[in-house]
């Protein structure tokens, strides 16, 4: 099974990441809610993750997630 | 960009864009919506800007939180919530009630000023909590 996301998939992560849920990730993302919904739970399935923090947990440490502070820790 | 023009000077413009949007307390993903770029090539001239200048000070200046302290109870429930666990698992985990980890919960998402447990998780790598 891949852990690897869609463009897409990557793009609705980093807005979990950022505290949105479903609704404002539509409304980000000019989708409908239950589309929103649909690739929050396809994330979810993808990196095999029980709950949305965890999901957010996975990309980063996948590296599927870059955070600035945490991208500066991995420079020698 | 005080301080840093010398070293900004070998930066393209983009990666000049992109340094002072971080600094500014950008993540990768709002700059790349931001520039209408997509996140792995922000991710990659993060990388270029992080090779070519020594932006760490710089830039832990102005994105790590000013005053992130976790107790050690927090810390642990936040490392649990990362695991993506329940508040009945973490209590069993912690040995502590599912009210006490909820509490918990709330008083980390406040410290860390996170709107939900993601959110949360996300500003615990920020801020060096999470690994």
């Amino acid at each position: 099974v891949s852990r690897r996301l869609t463009w897409r998939q990557r793009e609705v992560v980093a807005l979990l990441a950022e505290g949105l849920n479903a609704p404002d990730i539509a409304v980000r993302l000019h989708i409908a809610e239950s589309t929103a919904t649909a690739h929050i739970k396809a994330v979810l399935q993808r990196l095999d993750a029980r709950t949305r923090a965890h999901a957010v947990a996975l990309a980063v440490m996948s590296g599927q997630l870059i955070l600035p502070d945490q991208h500066l820790e991995e420079t020698p | 960009m005080s301080g840093y023009t010398g070293a900004a000077g070998r930066l393209t413009r983009r990666q000049a864009r992109i340094l002072a949007l971080v600094r500014d307390g950008r993540n990768v993903p709002d700059i790349a919506v931001r520039l209408r770029l997509s996140l792995e090539v922000v991710a990659d001239e993060v990388t270029t800007i992080n090779a070519r200048i020594d932006a760490r000070r710089a830039l832990r200046q102005v994105s790590r939180p000013t005053s992130v302290l976790l107790s050690t109870r927090e810390q642990q429930v936040l490392e649990a919530v990362a695991e993506g666990l329940t508040a009945e698992q973490i209590g069993r985990r912690l040995h502590l009630s599912r009210e006490t980890v909820r509490s918990h919960v709330k008083t980390l998402r406040q410290k860390l000023g996170a709107a939900d447990r993601a959110h949360a998780v996300t500003l615990g790598f920020r801020a060096g909590v999470l690994q």
